[in-house]
């Protein structure tokens, strides 16, 4: 990471931009154009300005008016911050808002954690087994969301499904009714929502491991270390870069998170009692089922504020990495 | 002294490595388990599933699930959709990330960095910040329910950016150079030297690109209208609304959409991981 005190820090050029430039006119008379630059940076100028730029210009513009799409003149009064008012007293709202909260801690913290064990023990095995579990773990990541949150929506079939029979006779707890039961349907979607992701990450870190020289691990067994030693004291400290990394990833994504929840409870979504609401899911259902544009908008800009810090992470992060 | 030590630890590595297979094997089938389950259940009547108690395997080779679905939602279309949609995605965030990966990489112009500072701002506002002006802009152009207006707002990736610049940096300049002498042009470059290059790591961003993309439900969700125009996951959302009265075919629609997906993943898996952890190391 660099230091640097303003958001996208720029390291200083190596060489010297003026000399070069001055040189070249010298020899050639004029700089030609290269016509390779002029279209690449056009094609991204115009696609970015148009459709992340703008639209974000748009948004905040929509969130102080009122909108009706069905009369020509769609914007019907200026309103002021009655939108955001309406929002932020909203009690579907701000259960959306604490949910995604919750979402965020658990994901993030517990699916690193399995991850990284999961990774530490895969590194430990040789061979086709080696591959054999990396392709098992793997698997959920490449199939799709939508189809597995329905397989998973079967597993946490109420009392008689398969879940609630194996842990009433294997545990012998009550049967359960997951996603109807309030109190534990968020945590239900949630588990879903690891189970599909932590192969990507377990495999991530695995390639990390393996960048590990294996002398530390031989020297530290010399040393009478035990394997559980070596996870805290050599594994995590030097996995630290791929921790961060996908950290922050796994946050951005949660703010976005819609398809588990869309897929697993049943219209109209975010039920029982808005206990599996989510921010992106009160977006689509404000703006598109209700209507009402502005209120979306809003939940936007507040989406993209709790995103920011996480995006400015990444976005350093990344250009700390641009030599 | 140190050959003493670890024959001393080698009995309880003994024992570790047992205890650690045994782990890792349980978790392996658990996360294997929906999988069959979806396989299984697909095949039985829907009151079969939800028998009191529970059976894993079905009792004959029902199949009036497929049927069903086959019947009530158009899943070969979508099939096609998500297959054409995913696949146009994919091409130009890759055309686009080397192209504009070889410019960042290896080319010094005015604005240069401010330029790229744009591509990489852009991942502060995916879809979900902009879901409404997009919404509204594409609508607009008369877009809705067409499969330019599905792929739109995907097809340059500041991340596929960013991730072609950090490998097309670490090409040697003497390969540009030689062909710059021998008078190729900027294009020619691109094309004869940095897209064969660049394979491995296109093939990594691709596969990662196919997958979120095909996986897309909140933008497609909107855009659509037609039946003709629905992806695979718009097309499963139709479960959510009628589900609890016939699981047996919510899971045949599932393994009509998986299981080609984990047959392809089963054929390409070596390049799978290698992609995503060469990707990871490049993060």
């Amino acid at each position: 990471m660099n230091k640097g005190s303003n958001l996208f820090h720029v390291k200083p050029k190596s060489w010297d931009e003026k000399n070069h430039k001055s040189k070249f006119k010298d020899l050639r008379g004029k700089k030609p154009i290269n016509y390779y630059i002029l279209v690449t940076s056009l094609i991204l100028l115009s696609y970015f300005i148009l459709l992340s730029v703008w639209p974000f210009v748009y948004n905040l513009f929509i969130s102080f008016w009122k909108l009706n799409l069905s009369s020509p003149k769609i914007y019907e009064k200026f309103v002021g911050i009655a939108y955001y008012k309406q929002v932020l007293t909203d009690p579907v709202f701000i259960k959306s808002l604490t949910n995604t909260l919750t979402y965020l801690a658990i994901f993030v913290v517990v699916g690193l954690v399995i991850a990284l064990i999961l990774a530490e023990m895969i590194h430990r095995t040789y061979g086709v087994v080696k591959k054999i579990y990396t392709a098992m773990y793997f698997t959920p990541v490449v199939t799709s969301l939508a189809a597995t949150a329905l397989i998973w929506k079967l597993i946490y079939y109420p009392k008689v499904g398969v879940l609630s029979t194996f842990l009433t006779n294997v545990f012998g707890m009550e049967p359960q009714t997951f996603l109807q039961d309030p109190k534990i349907a968020l945590f239900c979607i949630i588990i879903l929502d690891m189970w599909k992701s932590i192969g990507l990450e377990t495999v991530i870190l695995l390639t990390g491991v393996e960048e590990i020289p294996e002398s530390y691990y031989e020297a530290s067994l010399i040393d009478g270390a035990n394997p559980f030693q070596q996870f805290y004291k050599i594994t995590i400290p030097l996995l630290r870069p791929q921790i961060f990394f996908l950290f922050i990833i796994k946050s951005i994504y949660v703010f976005k998170v819609f398809v588990p929840v869309y897929m697993m409870t049943t219209y109209p979504q975010g039920g029982p009692m808005n206990s599996t609401q989510v921010l992106a899911l009160n977006l689509y259902q404000q703006s598109f089922q209700n209507l009402k544009f502005s209120y979306g908008a809003v939940v936007s800009l507040i989406i993209f504020v709790l995103m920011l810090f996480f995006v400015i992470m990444q976005i350093r992060y990344f250009r700390s990495q641009v030599e | 002294m140190n050959k003493l030590k670890i024959r001393k630890h080698k009995p309880f590595l003994y024992f570790y490595r047992t205890i650690l297979h045994i782990l890792l094997s349980i978790g392996a089938l658990a996360f294997i388990f929906p999988f069959v389950w979806m396989l299984l259940s697909s095949f039985m009547t829907n009151t079969e599933i939800v028998a009191s108690p529970i059976t894993l395997f079905p009792r004959s080779f029902y199949l009036e699930n497929f049927k069903t679905v086959f019947e009530e939602i158009p899943i070969e279309r979508a099939w096609f959709n998500s297959l054409l949609t995913s696949g146009l995605v994919t091409f130009f965030v890759l055309f686009t990330s080397s192209l504009a990966g070889y410019m960042f990489a290896k080319m010094r112009f005015r604005g240069n960095n401010s330029l790229f500072t744009l591509v990489l701002s852009s991942l502060l506002f995916p879809t979900h910040v902009i879901l409404v002006p997009l919404y509204l802009l594409v609508s607009q152009m008369k877009l809705l329910d067409s499969y330019i207006g599905i792929i739109l707002p995907f097809l340059i990736s500041g991340f596929g950016v960013f991730l072609l610049r950090q490998f097309i940096y670490g090409i040697p300049d003497s390969l540009i150079d030689a062909a710059k002498i021998d008078g190729a042009s900027d294009f020619k470059i691109y094309l004869r030297i940095i897209l064969p290059l660049t394979k491995p790591i296109l093939s990594a961003l691709g596969i990662l690109i196919f997958v979120w993309t095909y996986d897309e439900l909140l933008w497609p969700l909107i855009v659509i209208n037609s039946n003709e125009m629905k992806t695979i996951p718009v097309v499963l959302g139709h479960f959510t609304r009628a589900h609890g009265q016939y699981p047996g075919s919510s899971m045949a629609a599932s393994t009509l959409v998986v299981i080609p997906i984990i047959i392809v993943y089963l054929i390409f898996q070596r390049n799978f991981i290698k992609g995503i952890s060469m990707t990871g190391a490049k993060y």
